[in-house]
């Protein structure tokens, strides 16, 4: 009879039951985690113990919670009641619609379950809705993201923009096209966006779109751009550096697409000025590894780009401070040179010289005074060193242009081209024959000779043409007048004919033989004595001797004895 | 008569005596020499500058050569015929003492002029030799600078003569002259510059613009002003004015030194007498006869009243 009653209760408290829930329906959505609070009491005057069950469409998966522990059964003393949550889960896949999940415990009662797509899963706070700036800048806004669902939400974060801009996500220090948003917990993250440098003034949208299962949302941004770079030219700062850090100078810089050269500076640094748009630099330089850089360039703005060059093991340069050094026959002409290595190791050069002529005598010097010579020199990784070439030409050799190269050869040959220009020295003299002093009377004609010279090496004279500068009134004539050439060390006469006009005043005069050939000219002065006519000169000579011989009579007449 | 007969004496004694042959050969050497190389490095017509290369020449051979022959002509011409003991013997004659001096004096002035003479008859034939004839106006200058030339040489004549006549030795006779020709040639003109530059006060500075001094001070640096300025003008004149005072107060000693008096008056000639003031002149003229005349006649006085032992 008891055993009876039992089931009797039993099949009751399963009709009447005693379980009471919250709520009879329930919105969730797919994926969602619920908690359903719900309290189990036991109506009767002795103590039950309860199987707590569930029933749920396939998929959907549950478990009731005690005290913060997990239980499939309850023992309840009599009249006593308890509060349990239900756990259920959502699956992932759960299409929109209404389900029905039964409990079970000392009773039963279902829940309608709605779930449907949520309208909004996540809320985006921007610190700024609009900004001002130029076409081409750049600007940081700061995004705050909330899950507005209880499931971890992943969100795929994506920028649309006007044409030609830019628009990144970045959480921390990184870029960020997706992430995972706790129910309840923020992410901020910041937003850069590039304006396009041709953009027109005017009002533009950037959008930030966050995609998840649950659909997109997207966050508007206003940029306002206030002054527009269409049609102007880019630029780019290219800095080159070697592993050092320092400078590298002299680097060529080819841009690809237009062909142009540009060189780096002393400090390592060349500006290039482009139309907007995207080209491959390469940049080299003699004793460096190569290196391709592609940059964009954009209008009106300034690109700043570092590029560290290698140097190569192994690379000598030769340079001549003048390549070309003309001098005169019999001089011995001395080039400047300078030798760097350029490889970050050292090296050991051998250094000679190719196509000189083979009567030339040359050597490699340290010093510009130095006696000593050099055929072999070694240099540290990056080391430079001056060096003097003295070319030696023989005393034959004739005027001209004599190229050839200078070499030094280690692990890596560098080679100088050379030219020396062996002048012919042009010199000519003009000496008189008879000395430099004549005498004449005046009205008489007087010939002073001289021989002209040609006294310089290698070089012949041409048109060599003479005149006398005589006093006023003088007439003066050269015979001949000119000398068509006159070969080095060729020696012919000249004469120089002279007139002196009748009323001549004696005295001491300078007459002034010039020849002046086209390379060269000579001078020679003479002085040109006129006498008195009618024996001045034999009077001064017979004063003189009776001066003396009357005193020397006189001294004999009245010395003593 | 006894006068003309000391005269043609002493003329005799001088022009025969080898000192005075050597000298006057000496100098006429020199002269020529002199004119040949000035000749030499002449340039074009020279004809103006013949008269002026002449006499320049002839002026600094004849003050150094000039003075002495004057001095060695007479500074023994008493004391040798005394220590001789000719003196007596002259004096034993009837002959005036005035005579026996005045006409060595006399003598002794034709024996130099005759050395000036030929010295400046070779040197003219020298310049004709060179086909350089001299104008009869030249030829004048030539021989007023001769004269000029024969009062300087007599003037150390006269030293030698007052000399001779105070000494009783030809050594101390000598020693005399020479001590009155270093004075008067040297000490005066050193001591004229002395006193001149005391007396014309201090030189005017230049006007410095800029006085850097090295910072350790081993030297300074001047900058004077540019030579147009008006600071350089007015320093440049204030100069002149300093150096025509210090040149009349060197002047009036001057006037006490034979070779200054030759150098300015010969100046005078060469510069076809545009130099300086007529007064100038004159007064220069005065002090350069005066000089042998005052010596002179001091050693005529000290002569003819010396007591002859």
């Amino acid at each position: 009879m008891r055993s009876l009653l039992l089931l009797l209760a039993l099949v009751l408290a399963a009709l009447t039951g005693s379980l009471e829930l919250s709520t009879s329906g329930i919105s969730a959505i797919a994926g969602e985690e619920l908690s359903i609070p719900l309290t189990v009491s036991n109506p009767y005057t002795f103590s039950l113990t309860m199987p707590l069950q569930y029933s749920a469409p396939a998929g959907f998966t549950g478990w009731f919670e005690y005290s913060g522990l997990r239980v499939n059964s309850l023992t309840l003393p009599p009249g006593e009641s308890a509060q349990l949550v239900f756990h259920l889960k959502v699956p992932e896949g759960a299409e929109p619609g209404r389900y029905r999940i039964s409990l079970r415990a000392f009773g039963s009662r279902w829940i309608e379950l709605r779930v449907a797509e949520p309208e909004e899963f996540v809320v985006a706070l921007p610190e700024l809705r609009g900004v001002v700036m130029e076409a081409g800048d750049k600007v940081e806004l700061e995004v705050e993201l909330r899950s507005l669902v209880s499931t971890p939400l992943e969100l795929e974060v994506s920028c649309t923009t006007p044409p030609g801009w830019r628009c990144s996500s970045f959480y921390g220090e990184s870029e960020v096209y997706a992430l995972v948003l706790r129910q309840g917990a923020g992410k901020k993250l910041r937003l850069v966006i590039e304006s396009s440098p041709e953009a027109d003034v005017g009002e533009y949208g950037v959008e930030l779109v966050l995609a998840s299962s649950f659909g997109r949302s997207s966050m508007p941004v206003g940029v306002r751009i206030s002054r527009t770079h269409r049609g102007e030219n880019g630029s780019v700062v290219l800095k080159l550096l070697d592993r050092e850090a320092l400078p590298v100078p002299s680097a060529e810089v080819l841009v690809e697409e237009s062909g142009e050269v540009y060189h780096t500076g002393q400090e390592g640094e060349t500006v290039i000025e482009l139309p907007p748009g995207r080209y491959t630099l390469r940049v080299s330089k003699p004793g460096y590894q190569a290196r391709n850089l592609v940059v964009e360039v954009r209008a009106g703005k300034r690109v700043q780009e570092e590029v560290v060059l290698k140097r190569r093991a192994y690379y000598v340069e030769l340079t001549a401070e003048s390549p070309v050094v003309s001098r005169s026959l019999g001089a011995k002409p001395l080039f400047r040179l300078r030798l760097k290595n350029m490889g970050y190791l050292d090296d050991e050069y051998s250094l000679r010289v190719a196509g000189l002529p083979p009567s030339f005598y040359y050597r490699f010097k340290e010093e510009q005074g130095a006696e000593e010579g050099l055929s072999v020199l070694y240099l540290r990784g990056g080391e430079e060193r001056t060096l003097y070439l003295e070319v030696v030409p023989p005393v034959s050799a004739e005027p001209g242009e004599y190229r050839f190269t200078a070499i030094a050869s280690g692990r890596w040959r560098a080679e100088e081209n050379l030219t020396l220009r062996l002048r012919g020295e042009y010199r000519l003299a003009i000496e008189p024959a008879g000395g430099y002093l004549s005498f004449a009377s005046p009205g008489e004609a007087a010939e002073l000779r001289a021989v002209l010279r040609n006294t310089g090496r290698g070089g012949t004279l041409t048109s060599v043409r003479l005149r006398a500068e005589v006093p006023e009134g003088w007439h003066a004539e050269a015979v001949p007048e000119e000398v068509p050439s006159l070969r080095p060390g060729e020696a012919i006469p000249v004469v120089f004919r002279l007139t002196l006009p009748a009323d001549a005043l004696p005295s001491e005069y300078m007459v002034k033989l010039r020849a002046e050939a086209e390379q060269s000219s000579a001078e020679a002065e003479l002085r040109m004595v006129v006498r008195e006519r009618g024996g001045a000169a034999l009077a001064g000579a017979l004063i003189i001797l009776v001066t003396v011989a009357g005193l020397a009579l006189l001294y004999r007449r009245l010395g003593r004895k | 008569m006894s006068l003309l007969v000391v005269a043609k004496k002493e003329f005799a004694e001088q022009v025969g005596s080898r000192r005075f042959i050597v000298l006057t050969l000496l100098t006429m050497l020199v002269v020529a020499y002199a004119l040949h190389m000035g000749l030499r490095i002449a340039h074009q017509s020279m004809r103006a500058e013949v008269l002026q290369l002449f006499i320049g020449t002839g002026n600094a051979v004849f003050a150094l050569f000039g003075a002495g022959l004057g001095l060695l002509a007479g500074f023994d011409l008493i004391t040798r015929e005394r220590e001789q003991g000719t003196l007596k013997v002259l004096l034993s004659h009837p002959v005036p003492r005035d005579a026996i001096i005045l006409g060595k004096a006399a003598g002794a002035f034709a024996a130099i002029s005759l050395a000036v003479a030929c010295v400046l008859a070779v040197a003219t034939g020298a310049v004709l030799i060179y086909g350089m004839p001299l104008s009869i106006e030249e030829l004048a200058d030539v021989a007023a600078f001769g004269g000029v030339t024969v009062i300087y040489i007599f003037t150390y004549f006269s030293f030698g003569i007052f000399a001779s006549a105070v000494a009783k030795s030809s050594g101390t006779a000598l020693t005399i002259s020479a001590l009155l020709l270093v004075f008067f040639s040297a000490a005066v003109p050193v001591a004229g510059e002395l006193v001149s530059s005391r007396l014309a006060g201090e030189p005017p500075a230049p006007p410095v613009y800029e006085h850097r001094v090295h910072e350790d001070g081993s030297a300074a640096l001047e900058v004077v002003a540019e030579p147009d300025s008006q600071a350089m003008r007015a320093y440049e004149q204030k100069m002149a004015e300093y150096m025509e005072r210090k040149r009349r107060i060197s002047a009036i000693f001057g006037l006490f030194s034979p070779v200054y008096n030759y150098k300015e008056l010969v100046r005078y000639l060469m510069a076809e007498r545009t130099y300086g003031s007529h007064a100038e002149v004159l007064n220069r003229l005065a002090g350069f006869v005066a000089m042998p005349a005052v010596f002179f006649t001091l050693g005529y006085v000290r002569f003819v009243r010396e007591d002859v032992v």
